[in-house]
């Protein structure tokens, strides 16, 4: 079962509006992900988000190559501060594989989880956009590929 | 510092294992990661390889690809069999982009020394030409992953694979 873990893409600040959805960059860098997602042949089960509107612009963007554009659902316990306990037991419960799309910390604190067993036992240089793909095997959770917006020049 | 791990493509099998050259698939799969890279303009300036043939060849491509005025050089002690801690030790002094191209395990136990400061315990897959860029943090000793790729996600799966 593989668990794609997303940050949201760049969002607009508090101060140009309190939804903060997402800036023109973010959006751009979604649309490339997206794209750089269907060329990798990528589909998933279930998608899921934290409510938030720049977590939820962003699911919607990647749902169209890798869910076949439905619409994904909010589920609890995605927040930026929240426990990673319930995305891991969704994660279990799930058979097909699954994207979450949501925030920092929580993102680099469930890839820790998920690799070492601590939230605070690897280092990754997350930044808004970044999809990190695991793979849970008879071995337990292990890293298969890791992209981020800023590599992807144009695609 | 950038840091970029490489695993060698897939090799044709052999009698002796440390001249077994790339194969046909793995040759078209690094030049297809090399091409990706390219792309996207990453470069670097030094590329490493261990002394055995599959890396070095898996080198050559990525060098004329990604380092057309670095250097190329062979390297001891990143072989299957190399001590992990003393290359990590030993990246102290590194402060070049290098890209260095080697084998499984040595290149997932560096990545899990790096990410989780232990090389046991398995936290990457990494399969055959697959490269992981690390950043050297300006705060301290500590790598961070940016991002990982292998040849399946640039061009798409084989037929009769996965």
């Amino acid at each position: 079962m593989k668990l794609y873990l997303v940050q949201h893409a760049a969002a607009v600040d508090k101060a140009i509006h309190p939804k903060r959805p997402l800036s023109e960059t973010g959006l751009a860098d979604a649309i490339k992900m997206a794209a750089y997602l269907f060329e990798a042949d990528i589909l998933v089960e279930r998608m899921v988000h934290s409510g938030k509107l720049r977590a939820e612009e962003t699911a919607n963007v990647l749902s169209k190559t890798v869910w076949l554009g439905q619409t994904p659902h909010v589920i609890e316990g995605l927040q930026p501060n929240d426990s990673t306990d319930r995305l891991m037991a969704l994660a279990h419960e799930t058979h097909g594989d699954l994207m979450a799309v949501g925030h920092l910390p929580f993102m680099e604190r469930m890839v820790a989880r998920c690799l070492t067993g601590r939230e605070d036992g690897a280092h990754f240089g997350f930044e808004p956009g970044t999809v990190a793909c695991l793979e849970r095997t008879d071995d337990g959770w292990q890293l298969n590929w890791m992209q981020r917006p800023t590599t992807l020049r144009d695609y | 510092m950038r840091l970029y791990l490489v695993r060698h493509g897939k090799a044709e099998m052999g009698a002796h294992d440390s001249d077994r050259p790339l194969s046909a698939r793995g040759r078209s799969d690094v030049e297809a990661v090399a091409s990706f890279l390219k792309h996207q303009d990453i470069s670097v300036s030094r590329v490493v390889h261990s002394t055995l043939t599959r890396a070095r060849e898996t080198a050559e491509i990525l060098a004329t690809a990604l380092a057309p005025d670095g250097v190329m050089e062979e390297m001891d002690g990143i072989e299957p069999w190399g001590d992990v801690r003393a290359f990590v030790r030993g990246l102290v002094r590194w402060d070049e982009d290098t890209m260095v191209c080697g084998h499984e395990p040595f290149m997932g136990e560096t990545a899990s020394m790096l990410m989780t400061g232990r090389a046991g315990g398995q936290v990457v897959t990494v399969k055959t030409g697959a490269v992981m860029a690390f950043n050297r943090s300006p705060f301290g000793p500590n790598w961070q992953m940016r991002w990982m790729i292998k040849p399946r996600l640039v061009r798409g799966p084989k037929p009769d694979e996965d």
